[in-house]
């Protein structure tokens, strides 16, 4: 990528961590772009990406986005607590985290750096493994980004809805990263949602780092809704201490090609996470999902659930790694690869993975790849409902599974509207409950 | 239950039993790779040109390739220079005709293994074709495969006897290019099986080979091509097993099959080479190519393995499903134990449409061994209403030993259904107090419950090979759980 | 309003329903009785247009139209009920919403309007406390973790709030205790009126001694061997079926 090696040779950080920066920098061209020869890529060819002429976001970049310019863009979820970055940088006058409990603090990066530099330490950590090109350039090109933090047994019980816009008018780098610390028995819900204007051709390069300290619950919710011109290559990285709880879900509609890849360290007993994720896409588009779950010592749980819907020409990959290290003992881990081909061009290609190393576990994965159960159809059928409808509502289902975990309305009613209309059943579920 | 773990250990660390030497002069080649080597080894074949000029070429290719790092097994470099790439027993110029003129010591070393070469096979209607290292010394029922039209005979032979079909299949399935070990077996091959059965034949018997490893730092290069025509069937039975080696041997053989439409062929392999002492030094590394292509519409390839020998295992029977209606199945049971390392599965390549595969693998690892199944389902956009089911489960034997499921998944057609399933846990506790306390010991209730899982394979096997795949497990097993 | 005419139908290339005939006036309940494999179910299931039957020979016509050309759901449209013999649990569609796509579906069909989702419910509420099925029941997944008991009863709600003209009862009786028997066998009681016709495929007698048919017919081996009044049920019940199949054969 010529633009990469452009933006590379023309940072010049400053701050406390211009050198740290620099050294990011020098592992991204060290590493270089990844190809398919690489296992973690086998499935992503980042070749659409090679001659876009891309240049790094600056906080100038989509200033002249505004409240009526944000409320514009398709926002599947609302909160009262709301922080906008546009193209990756934190936009005050956009947000509103005046009403934040006690305990719960949010910055943007850009103003805690120079106070707490050694809260930023970690993302400068060595990035010596090739797969991490990406979190190296994140690094290198880190300006901005959100720094959350949860002090022990604060709670917040509406999401923190971060809004990550995509705003450029030429092709942009955007590497926002989202820092986030779960004090003891903290428990809060951050939704990260990412839109776009329609016809942003940029790359959204965006890392969070997500810290659970002991028997703190996170809610992790992604929703991936950047235009389909818009490129994604995301990292969520959670490390888990003793009895917290990760729950990650990961819903993809839009973007041209998306590549996540969500981490979670069970790293002390008692942890426990679920990752859920759904993605359905259509035209050309392409979403890969590798996930790793690393239970690193005993008595460590682990859930996953991820489904895609792919139609058109689009691709789907998912890659989920469930790692079970020496002397993990008393170990449970499930996970399930489930997908749907709604047309003769799409592709699936899914390897749920089990590396396991001690003996005391009970470890299951499945994977399936398939149409619509014919008994099903036939049976709604039967009952008068014509066959299109029919497949609508049972698309509708195999995605709801993934979601119906997820206690944000939002995102189901975003996936009703997507497959069975607006409103459609939730409207009747509302009419029941009340009668 | 506490000491479960330690008399589990305490089975599998029983010794090879299958292991000792017999000393018999060998024709061996000096060690060497190079193109003299191979054409040392197509003179004392006395090899048509043709054949040459294909090891050649296959030679320059391999010459361009690097060795694969992708599997989940590690070992120290193998020196190829080191290895001798030729060793026949010395009266290979005058073949014995029948048993009595066989070297008796090479007859003692069959007993030794309880391979009943003459009677129990006999009986059992099987025709051997046994290798003794690389050259066949041996085939039986010769005249009643004949009556069938049915070829059976070393590779070597139908070089020389059948070379329109050689050249005509010879690397059609698997070509020479495929990976490095395949190619380096195209060079320098020394013999093998050649089966062909004719249209619309059920071969008469099942074609059972014996493989041995028995010369020092001999690489064992083995060569076999199966050819099904139209209508016709056959069972392959392949088996082997090694005296106690202390150095690592070499093993990289390619086997070819071909299904024309409506045949079938069914092959099982038991293998139980060398897998090296309790510290891991010695054992055979065994890097073998096997393919199936059902080439015609109805066509069929079952391969069944159970695989107990060899220090590292990297082994991928694969059907590649072009006929319509097609169908692939795999079979396997994969033990480790000690330091082994194996790295097997399958591949399910799906072009025709209504091509159907199975596949159902069972892995055990007792000890500090690496057991891992690594399979690809790929369904490609013509393979309209293609139907894959895999079954993928583990056993752990011990707190050191490790085991993995890598399966790909690659779907290109809507119509196609695929289902996977896997799981990993250790032997059960419950299971092991149960029939325990209906007072079954503990080495025999393990190897209850062991062969319990393994059950679906081991019906797959043919009945005698059934019974002796069961006594490997029991014996791999002894030691190890206690 | 229903007339087969020597129906043919195979399933994998084997013959199953050999020369079925057979006349459902408006307001009459015929109950089909048969040993295990004698073909009723595959008679239901090609009344009502599942996939897998090949239909080789003979005529369905319902009120006048080709019911074998219809799809299933303007099967549904014409009036046709299947109440199934192991009703499909779906995962994640909604009993309810299930419920209103259907009667939508069928009131499109027929020309009529969307019934509103308040009427809808007010519609279902009724429906739900004649039947007596559990009222939470209906904002679960169609079917899904639903007892033996529980689903029939499903079945048979479903049918009351979609007024069939016809409806086929595929041995609703099996897997049922005889309370859960007899409530669902209210239901269809309920249900019956002097248009509504029913078809009651059972293999025992004792469903018809709750709901009582007008006509029992004995299919063996594809073929209706005998037909009689409701007495010929009382009959198999105390002969068993070989008598018949003997004399048939």
């Amino acid at each position: 990528m010529e633009a990469l090696e452009r933006i590379l040779a023309d940072l010049a950080p400053a701050g406390p961590h211009a050198g740290a920066r620099l050294r990011a920098a020098e592992q991204v061209r060290a590493h270089g772009v990844p190809s398919t020869r690489q296992e973690a890529w086998k499935y992503t060819s980042l070749a659409s990406l090679k001659d876009i002429a891309y240049r790094a976001a600056s906080a100038a970049d989509g200033a002249a986005l505004d409240a009526q310019g944000l409320a514009a863009l398709p926002l599947a979820s609302a909160s009262p607590h709301r922080a906008v970055l546009v193209n990756g940088h934190f936009r005050a006058d956009l947000s509103t985290l005046d009403a934040l409990p006690a305990g719960i603090r949010v910055r943007s990066i850009a103003a805690a750096a120079a106070a707490e530099a050694e809260l930023l330490a970690p993302v400068y950590a060595e990035h010596t493994q090739p797969e991490a090109v990406f979190t190296a350039l994140n690094a290198a090109l880190l300006d901005d980004g959100l720094l959350i933090e949860a002090d022990a047994d604060a709670r917040l019980d509406a999401p923190l809805h971060l809004v990550f816009v995509a705003a450029g008018a030429t092709p942009l780098l955007r590497a926002p990263r989202v820092i986030v610390r779960a004090g003891r028995h903290a428990r809060l819900r951050v939704i990260e949602e990412f839109v776009g204007q329609e016809g942003d051709r940029g790359l959204t390069n965006v890392v969070s780092d997500l810290v659970l300290e002991e028997g703190a619950v996170l809610d992790h919710h992604r929703l991936q809704n950047e235009p389909d011109s818009t490129a994604q290559i995301g990292r969520v990285r959670a490390t888990l201490a003793a009895n917290a709880t990760f729950n990650s879900d990961s819903v993809t509609f839009g973007g041209a090609l998306t590549r996540i890849d969500i981490e979670v360290a069970l790293a002390a007993r008692g942890a426990r996470c679920r990752l859920n994720g759904l993605f359905t896409t259509a035209g050309t588009q392409h979403v890969d999902h590798h996930t790793l779950i690393d239970h690193q010592v005993g008595d460590t749980h682990s859930e996953e659930l991820y489904r895609g819907i792919l139609d058109g020409r689009s691709r789907g990959v998912f890659n989920g790694k469930v790692l079970v290290r020496r002397d993990a003992q008393c170990i449970t881990a499930r996970q399930a690869s489930n997908n749907l081909l709604l047309s003769r061009q799409a592709e699936i290609d899914t390897k749920p993975e089990l590396e396991i190393y001690a003996d005391d576990v009970s470890c299951a994965h499945g994977a399936t790849v398939g149409e619509l159960d014919t008994q099903a159809l036939f049976y709604l059928r039967s009952r008068g409902i014509d066959e299109a409808q029919a497949r609508a509502l049972l698309t509708y289902a195999f995605a709801e599974k993934v979601v119906e975990t997820i206690p944000l309305d939002s995102i189901r009613h975003a996936i009703e509207e997507r497959f069975i209309g607006a409103g459609a059943l939730s409207e009747l579920e509302a009419l029941l409950e009340q009668s | 239950m506490a000491s479960n773990a330690q008399d589990i250990e305490k089975i599998v660390d029983r010794q090879y039993a299958a292991g000792f030497f017999t000393e018999i002069d060998q024709d061996t080649v000096p060690p060497g790779l190079n193109a003299d080597t191979i054409r040392l080894i197509s003179a004392k074949k006395n090899e048509p040109a043709w054949m040459l000029d294909w090891r050649l070429k296959a030679f320059a290719r391999f010459q361009q390739m690097r060795e694969p790092n992708w599997a989940h097994v590690s070992y120290p470099p193998i020196d190829l220079q080191a290895i001798s790439y030729y060793s026949a027993p010395k009266s290979d110029k005058d073949r014995p005709q029948s048993l009595d003129e066989v070297d008796p010591k090479l007859l003692e070393t069959y007993e030794k293994l309880g391979i009943p070469l003459e009677e129990q096979k006999m009986l059992a209607g099987v025709a051997v074709d046994a290798v003794f290292d690389s050259v066949s010394v041996h085939t039986t029922f010769r005249d009643k495969l004949a009556e069938a039209d049915v070829i059976f005979c070393s590779f070597s032979e139908a070089v020389q006897e059948h070379p329109e079909l050689i050249q005509k299949y010879l690397g059609s399935v698997v070509p020479v290019t495929d990976n490095y070990y395949a190619a380096l077996n195209s060079a320098v091959f020394t013999d093998g099986s050649f089966v062909y059965i004719p249209k619309n034949t059920r071969c008469p018997m099942e074609l059972s080979t014996y493989f041995r490893i028995n010369a020092m730092n001999t690489g064992q290069f083995e060569r076999t091509l199966v050819i099904a025509d139209e209508g016709s069937y056959v069972s392959y039975l392949e088996g082997c097993t090694a005296p106690m080696r202390d150095e690592n041997q070499l093993h990289a053989a390619v086997v070819e099959l071909v299904a024309l439409q409506d045949a079938e062929i069914k092959y099982s392999t038991v293998q139980n080479w060398y897998p090296g002492d309790e510290e891991g030094r010695g054992g055979i590394y065994n890097f073998v190519t096997k393919r199936g292509d059902c080439r015609g519409a109805r066509s069929k390839i079952s391969w069944t393995q159970v695989e107990t020998g060899s220090a590292i295992t990297w082994k991928y029977p694969s059907c590649v499903l072009k006929g319509e209606d097609s169908v692939g199945e795999f079979y396997s049971v994969a033990l480790t134990n000690n330091l082994q390392q194996a790295d097997t599965g399958t591949k399910m390549v799906h072009l025709g449409r209504g091509t159907r595969s199975t596949i159902v693998s069972k892995g055990i690892s007792a000890g500090r061994s690496q057991n891992a199944y690594r399979g690809l389902v790929r369904i490609a956009p013509g393979a309209e209403g293609a139907r894959n089911y895999t079954q993928c489960d583990s056993l752990l034997l011990g707190d050191r030993s490790a085991a993995h499921t890598f399966p790909y998944i690659e779907c290109r057609n809507p119509s196609a259904q695929v289902e996977h399933e896997a799981s990993t846990s250790k032997i059960s506790d419950d299971q092991l107090f149960y029939l325990r306390s209906r007072g079954i010991g503990q080495e025999d209730a393990v190897n209850m419950i062991v062969n319990g899982f393994c059950k679906e394979v081991f019906k797959e096997l043919p009945m005698e090979f059934a019974v002796e795949a069961q006594k490997l497990l029991g014996i791999s097993l002894e030691g190890a759980v206690g | 309003m229903l007339e087969i005419k020597n129906l043919h139908a195979e399933v994998d290339g084997k013959p199953i329903l050999r020369g079925i005939d057979l006349v459902v006036r408006p307001g009459e309940t015929h109950a089909i009785m048969g040993p295990n494999g004698s073909g009723k179910s595959t008679l239901s299931h090609v009344l009502a247009g599942r996939e897998g039957y090949t239909v080789t020979g003979g005529s369905v016509t319902f009120n006048g139209k080709p019911l074998l050309e219809l799809e299933p759901e303007e099967r549904a449209g014409e009036g046709v009920f299947l109440a199934f013999q192991y009703p499909v649990e779906i995962p994640g569609v909604n009993n309810v919403y299930m419920l209103k796509a259907a009667l939508n579906g069928i009131r499109a069909y027929r020309g009529e309007k969307e019934l509103s989702a308040v009427d809808f419910l007010k519609l279902v509420k009724a429906r739900v406390q004649a039947v007596g099925l559990d009222e939470s029941l209906l904002n679960r997944p169609v079917n899904e973790g639903f007892s033996g008991g529980e689903k029939k009863r499903n079945e048979v709600f479903q049918m009351s709030v979609l007024e069939p003209r016809l409806a086929i009862l595929d041995e609703t009786d099996s897997g049922l205790d005889i309370d859960a028997l007899k409530a669902v066998a209210e239901g269809v009681n309920a249900l019956r009126d002097e248009a509504r016709s029913f078809i009651v495929v059972t293999h025992y007698q004792r469903l018809l001694d709750y709901i009582v048919p007008d006509y029992v017919h004995v299919l063996s081996k594809g073929r209706i061997i005998k037909s009689g009044g409701k007495e010929l049920a009382l009959e198999l019940e105390a002969r068993g079926y070989d008598w018949l199949t003997s004399e048939a054969a």
